[in-house]
């Protein structure tokens, strides 16, 4: 793993975190504070996915710094772990017809993703590094 | 596919770190060329090949079935 652009990857994490952060919370208070009509209620709840989109930009930008094993184990992580998320919704969704769950589930999809690749990867990594 | 980089690496008193700087990717990346749990890519393969002034054929050879 390159140090240049982990310390770039880092950085700009931090950033549009941050940058998350502060939409999140900004909508909230908005929504709470203002009685807004439909369509602009319905734009400011999407608005903290901008930065999550941005998110992908990042990580297609470090993947691509990547030397070809540590792509080949970054794309083994995505596919495994967006199988993992993929089967586990799948098995939410037949069970939503049986068990009513509470709260809105969609919403930990993306979350759900980003943790699972976060343990798959050191499986994938030890794989390849021992 | 089989590969004679240890020896090679070895004759020419070279570290998989430094044969990784030479040829731009990491010391675990040569390790895992060495140990056959990573096959390379041509452009790595014509690298490393390159580096010990050989043949690319004269480095790596393809595992019989």
């Amino acid at each position: 793993m390159r140090a240049s652009a982990m310390k770039n990857y880092l950085i700009r994490m931090v950033l549009i975190m941050t940058c998350y952060m502060i939409t999140l919370f900004t909508v909230k208070y908005l929504d709470q504070s203002y009685d807004f009509s439909q369509p602009v209620r319905i734009t400011l709840a999407i608005l903290p996915v901008l930065p999550a989109i941005v998110t992908l930009w990042i990580f297609l930008a470090f993947f691509r710094a990547q030397d070809e094993l540590m792509q080949k184990i970054m794309n083994e992580t995505t596919i495994i772990s967006a199988g993992i998320v993929g089967i586990g919704t799948f098995m939410l969704g037949f069970l939503h017809d049986v068990i009513p769950l509470p709260g809105n589930p969609l919403i930990f999809v993306f979350p759900a993703m980003i943790a699972v690749y976060g343990v798959v990867q050191w499986f994938v990594i030890y794989r390849y590094y021992s | 596919m089989k590969n004679k980089i240890k020896d090679l690496r070895s004759d020419h008193k070279l570290s998989q770190a430094e044969l990784g700087s030479k040829v731009g990717v990491s010391r675990q990346a040569i390790n895992a060329v060495e140990t056959e749990k990573h096959v390379p890519s041509l452009t790595l393969a014509f690298k490393i090949a390159d580096v010990f002034g050989l043949q690319i054929e004269e480095v790596f050879f393809p595992q019989k079935e």
